[in-house]
């Protein structure tokens, strides 16, 4: 696959200023979208890269492949691929959910293509492993929410599908514009919370070489405190902050922070990647 | 529902339909209410789509009400700017009887799917009887 196929796959959005690569990996749900937030403010630093995972977002549904994208390494395989393309070797990665653990993963591949990572709210694994490990979920919860997902694929609770409709106090066009920014082939969707939430990547931690921070939002039922303190005490450089924001999308419902937070760790790594090149 | 998710006003239905008391709800977060699997649902779906969108159709949610029973409802959501900060207002439409239709729809497919497969495997049998009659017939001499 030549560098431009991969960019239109991925619907690779490069903006900004700078030498590095500061790329923006999305979790579960809508695309590169979900970046709108957060992603500007590094833009004056950092050439800044947005992209959809293939099934997600403005991707090329034709290059699904259910093989392929039937566990987390083809996605990982997604992020390798825009970094080739790319040709980035020191990359930053901010993954959010499942494309923090996305990262994880490509990192472990390919560590000469990061410098470090930025996991707000991952998990290695959601299911429970009583008594050594809390995921938040027991196996029962996560099949009803694959149920839920079914249900809401139905003709009748329509909510993925493009309603055409007017948005009081905004342009008709740009509303229905955002509406297919987050459109999800609903199959694909179901496939990718399988690889989601049934896997268990807990065995593959010890193995990251790059350093990283983990972003944790205080009550958030998807990924609990205890799924972020584990990936914390298992990763070899990683760097643990409790977040003030609530919930599972900080990046969406507290973005101040999430840069804020963002910021202080690029800065504190910049200043300490300096002073060691001066010893 | 105003930003931090958590409830501001409740109709007397709703609340009859849950089975609380008013001051119970108020106050208290949307997503208490919620069955484990739509909490998840809700996190990953609406609030994203709320954000980008500032609406949401016809989502499917299960509630939990006092009994320990589970309420079925479809969401619409829609969000303005109030007083300097946005507020949410939900409309809930339960869809019990609806959900029980579905359940026969699908038990009704269930069914039909098991009695063509038994007529499947009736055709196959009676395919295997004539091959063995038309080779008995075959060897015999036909007199």
């Amino acid at each position: 696959m030549d560098h431009q196929q991969t960019f239109v796959r991925n619907n690779v959005q490069v903006t900004g200023s700078g030498t590095q690569h500061l790329i923006f990996a999305h979790g579960f749900g809508c695309g590169q979208n979900m970046w709108r937030f957060v992603a500007p403010a590094f833009e004056e630093q950092y050439k800044v890269v947005l992209f959809d995972f293939v099934g997600s977002g403005k991707s090329d549904i034709r290059a699904y492949n259910p093989v392929r994208y039937g566990n987390l390494d083809g996605y990982a395989q997604d992020v390798l691929d825009i970094c080739e393309a790319l040709e980035t070797r020191d990359a930053i990665l901010v993954g959010h959910s499942v494309g923090a653990m996305i990262g994880i993963l490509a990192s472990i591949r390919r560590p000469e293509y990061f410098e470090r990572l930025i996991l707000i709210g991952p998990s290695a694994r959601y299911i429970n492993d009583l008594p050594d490990y809390i995921g938040g979920f027991e196996r029962e919860d996560l099949l009803a929410l694959l149920d839920m997902m079914d249900k809401n694929d139905q003709g009748w609770a329509s909510y993925l599908a493009p309603v055409i409709m007017g948005n009081p106090g905004r342009p008709q066009l740009s509303a229905e514009l955002e509406r297919s920014f987050c459109a999800t082939d609903p199959k694909v969707a179901r496939r990718f919370a399988e690889a989601t939430f049934l896997s268990d990547y807990r065995g593959e931690l010890g193995q990251v070489k790059v350093p990283s921070l983990i972003l944790q939002c205080a009550e958030d039922v998807i990924a609990p405190l205890e799924a972020g303190a584990y990936i914390t005490h298992h990763m070899p450089g990683g760097e643990f902050q409790l977040m003030d924001a609530t919930g599972h999308c900080p990046h969406m419902s507290h973005p101040e922070e999430t840069i804020r937070l963002i910021q202080a760790y690029l800065a504190s790594a910049g200043s300490a990647r300096k002073a060691e090149l001066r010893r | 529902m105003d930003d931090n998710r958590d409830v501001r006003e409740v109709n007397a239905t709703l609340c009859r339909l849950l089975g609380y008391e008013k001051q119970g709800i108020c106050g208290s977060s949307f997503e208490s209410l919620l069955t484990r699997s739509s909490q998840v649902f809700f996190q990953l779906y609406f609030l994203p789509l709320i954000k980008l969108n500032r609406s949401v159709e016809e989502m499917y949610l299960t509630l939990k009400t006092s009994s320990g029973g589970v309420l079925p409802v479809l969401l619409n959501a829609s969000g303005a700017e109030r007083d300097g900060g946005w507020v949410y207002d939900f409309i809930l439409m339960p869809i019990c009887r609806r959900m029980d239709y579905e359940q026969q729809i699908q038990q009704a497919k269930n069914a039909s799917r098991q009695a063509r497969e038994e007529l499947e495997r009736i055709e196959k049998l009676l395919k295997l009887k004539r091959d063995e009659l038309a080779r008995i017939q075959g060897s015999t001499p036909v007199e």
